[in-house]
């Protein structure tokens, strides 16, 4: 008997219009497997998790039909006590779920509230703590933890609660290479022990994610649309119709599929490297990939968009968040800033835009010919501006005309021609379809290309995006990546990213500057920072998969700088063909 | 890194004080503060507050806020000199001290106003007793994890639902904090100044903050609330976990002190110790 059961499950949010957030759902989770739900974003697989863990429609308002059967019983006739017995649910957002204040007093909540005996409460801790590897943290705050340690709490404050399926939303979307390394570390303990897990993705992760998964389920617009071994559903055509996309090394495979009697999909870099190591064995490689012309900075025509020298800042009373650091950025180009949370890179960025001032008086920060540290604020957002990571934090208004007004009236923008630059703007970013919307129901990344927006109708000549693609699927992602493209062709804007996400970078990126401990340790163009894995991993930073597949297979003369998989192939369809 | 207004966990004595004892001398402290007007007696709590905040390591920089607070506080202060011409107010000091007067002003009912010595020494008192307050107050922050609090309470028959409501408060604080500064920080990146003459102009140019932040508040309500529903918190059967209880002798350190606090106030209300 399946562990939890859903027959002709359908769930409707209360308000929502146009579909359900699931229709028609049947499905069987059985013991002891990992199983994996893909999707993209609206997808439905929020909501599937949370109906899973009964929160929905209790707590999460709506309509539900059809039934969920915990165990052979009707989800409806658990109490609340018998349900966390059942199902433990792990939402997306650690911060809001660490309720206690030092990680012994979060982990021991659920056992307390449980009613258990302290003896019993204090073996439940010790066990989630050592699975999720948190044993001596106990006394620490949990706000003073890393993201991948709170994401490792959110899953200890559940397994303490010994339910039998662990329910995780997105357990990895927001964390660096680090953390998401230390929470993939936990989900292969529990797949190794055979427990049972469901663990949601949307897409950009997967990679890391797939080669502990027992099965993947495909959610497209609240249905399931794929069901299988995770390696069939990369190979299924469908995933092609629906945006979904697959892993770089997916990807790579089908394509050698079609040229080749290649056919197995391999789920890790050290097993494509076996496959394709006595395939390419004796060839020559073209070194002639495209490699991104990089301007100059302050050396052509123009001064440089971006020039920072010495700038150092402590925050008190004696933490060095940047410690000396030297930056030049071109006119025009999109310049990656990588590194570990805490490496300094958004402190180094909220000093281009003056919100933070150096704590060095030899310092310079000159963007566009003006002086940072000397010009006002009016000035400074003129010539470069910021979007913030979480976008709720750079939304004021209730409609999306409101919100790309706002900034243009605040500027004295001519009244006459504040609506229709607002609704260029709103044309540019493709947000019509959403203009009557309220600004509560806009979904996630909506709301990030929505502040970009905002923030573009100031017309900067530099911008700075904070993780923009956190929460985007690949659909989104790469329709994001061609914006930027499109708009720093078209108006040679300058931008900086700052984000963990090396697939996004090595597409988006002409140059990437890596940081550690406050100081620039790695600077050049993308394709050959990439290829020098071992200073990468001293900032803890992975390159792309393909890449680390390309650097695996570069003891065989195969270049160890390819960035994607039509790069990859390219280079080895010719002879892998034969 | 220690942020203005939250607790450090650092080794030192008055960290390690048990709460229940550092809880009854701050309070004491507090309450002296308040009630004593006495610069002499005002000079031992100063001392006691003093030595707290070395002790306790507390960061220079959080007083540097004091200057804008004193002078804040200023024009209440000024009043009460001007309005303290009186000798006969003062009951402690020599009367041949507080006599002296420097300037005064007769206005009719409205009574007289100037600067006399003892409208000086309570003025002084005055501006003392804000900076005693702080002092106090950020050895208490800076020093007591609020778990300890929490304990304490736990410890006794404080409803449990009420100290989870008081948690979670204390938890997301901080974080509110953080959050209207972020904001802010945002709003100013579209132009926007909180700054004017005009109250009408700052009322308006709240709103979007307020608006974001509700906005996110509502959103973290929200989590919370699944949170502690998949945690099954409810009024059902809880068990006490990890509450430490005072010693005997954390117990009598505390009863002295409130005894010795017992005494103070039995010397102000019966031979005016501590009063002007």
């Amino acid at each position: 008997m399946a562990l939890v059961e859903f027959k002709n499950y359908s769930f409707t949010h209360l308000g929502q219009v146009g579909g359900k957030a699931l229709s028609n759902i049947n499905l069987k989770f059985e013991e002891g497997t990992t199983v994996g739900i893909l999707g993209n974003a609206g997808a439905g697989k929020s909501t599937l998790i949370k109906a899973m863990g009964g929160l929905a429609p209790v707590e999460v308002p709506g309509f539900a039909e059809g039934e969920i059967l915990i165990d052979g019983k009707d989800s409806r006739t658990l109490d609340p006590m018998s349900y966390s017995r059942m199902v433990g649910v792990v939402l997306d957002n650690p911060a809001t779920q660490l309720l206690g204040l030092t990680v012994l007093d979060d982990v021991a909540f659920g056992p307390s509230n449980l009613g258990l005996d302290v003896k019993d409460i204090r073996e439940r801790v010790d066990f989630a703590l050592k699975v999720t590897r948190l044993k001596g943290m106990e006394a620490r705050n949990p706000e003073e933890l890393s993201g991948g340690q709170q994401q490792s709490l959110a899953i200890a404050d559940i397994l303490a609660m010994r339910p039998r399926v662990l329910a995780m939303d997105e357990p990895v979307s927001m964390l660096d290479a680090e953390g998401k390394d230390r929470v993939l570390s936990i989900i292969r303990t529990l797949a190794e022990e055979k427990s049972t897990v469901v663990i949601t993705e949307s897409g950009l992760d997967l990679e890391s994610m797939i080669k502990y998964l027992d099965r993947l389920i495909v959610l497209n617009k609240g249905e399931v649309f794929l069901d299988g071994k995770p390696m069939d559903v990369m190979a299924d055509m469908g995933l092609d119709k629906i945006g979904v996309g697959r892993t770089q090394l997916a990807e790579l495979f089908m394509k050698l599929r079609g040229v080749s009697e290649i056919r197995e999909i391999p789920e890790s870099i050290e097993r494509a490297a076996e496959i394709l190591s006595p395939r390419i064995s004796g060839m020559r490689f073209s070194n002639n990939r495209e490699v991104a012309t990089i301007p100059p900075p302050g050396d052509g025509a123009s001064s440089p968009a971006v020039n920072v020298k010495n700038l150092q800042h402590m925050f008190p009373p004696d933490v060095h968040a940047l410690r000396g650091v030297d930056v030049s950025i071109a006119r025009g180009e999109i310049v990656g800033l990588i590194g570990q949370n805490g490496s300094g890179k958004t402190t180094l960025c909220l000093h281009l835009v003056g919100v933070l001032k150096p704590t060095n008086p030899e310092a310079s920060i000159v963007v566009c010919d003006l002086n940072v540290l000397k010009a006002r604020f009016h000035d400074i957002i003129k010539k470069i501006n910021y979007v913030f990571q979480n976008p709720d934090n750079q939304l004021f208004q209730e409609t999306i005309m409101h919100e790309l007004t706002y900034g243009l009236r605040l500027q004295n923008f001519d009244p006459e021609l504040i609506i229709p630059e607002a609704a260029r703007v709103s044309k540019e970013f493709e947000l019509d379809s959403y203009v009557q919307d309220d600004m509560d129901a806009l979904p996630r990344e909506v709301k990030t290309i929505l502040a970009m927006a905002s923030v573009m109708t100031l017309k900067p000549s530099v911008l700075v995006l904070d993780e923009p693609a956190n929460a985007m699927d690949r659909i989104r992602a790469a329709w994001f990546i061609d914006k930027l493209k499109s708009l720093n062709k078209s108006t040679g804007l300058t931008v900086i990213v700052v984000s963990h996400n090396m697939e996004l970078l090595a597409k988006l990126c002409t140059r990437l500057i890596v940081m550690t401990d406050g100081k620039v340790v790695l600077e050049g163009e993308t394709r050959k920072v990439f290829a020098q894995p071992e200073k990468l991993a001293e900032a803890k930073v992975k390159p792309p998969q393909i890449t680390q597949l390309a650097q695996l297979l570069s003891k065989q003369g195969f270049p160890n700088d390819v960035l994607t998989a039509d790069e990859f192939f390219n280079l080895i369809h010719p002879e892998v063909a034969k | 890194m220690p942020k203005w207004l939250e607790y450090n966990r650092i080794d030192t004595p008055v960290h390690n004080m048990q709460p229940l004892v550092k809880i009854s001398l701050i309070a004491s402290c507090l309450l002296l503060t308040g009630l004593w007007w006495d610069l002499r007696y005002l000079a031992i709590l100063i001392v006691i507050g003093l030595t707290l905040v070395l002790l306790a390591k507390v960061p220079l920089y959080w007083f540097k806020i004091l200057g804008v607070i004193l002078l804040a506080y200023l024009p209440v202060t000024i009043i009460g000199i001007l309005g303290q011409t009186n000798p006969l107010l003062f009951k402690v000091y020599p009367q041949s001290l507080v006599r002296i007067t420097f300037a005064i002003v007769h206005l009719g009912v409205l009574g007289s106003y100037g600067v006399s010595v003892g409208g000086l020494l309570w003025g002084a008192a005055s501006e003392l007793k804000i900076c005693m307050i702080l002092l106090f107050t950020y050895t208490f922050i800076y020093s007591t994890d609020f778990n300890d609090i929490i304990g304490l309470l736990g410890n006794t028959r404080f409803p449990r639902q009420l100290l989870f409501v008081i948690m979670i408060a204390y938890r997301f604080v901080p974080e509110t904090i953080r959050q209207i500064q972020v904001i802010m920080t945002a709003l100013r990146l579209r132009g926007w100044e909180l700054r004017s003459r005009n109250p009408k102009v700052i009322v308006e140019r709240t709103v979007p903050l307020i608006s974001s932040l509700l906005r996110q508040s509502l959103v973290t309500i929200d989590e919370v609330t699944l949170a502690t529903r998949i945690r099954v918190f409810s009024n059902q059967k809880i068990t006490a976990f990890n509450y430490v209880k005072p010693s005997r002798l954390d117990k009598g350190m505390a009863f002295l002190i409130i005894a010795l606090l017992a005494l103070a106030i039995a010397g102000l209300v019966l031979f005016n110790a501590g009063n002007i």
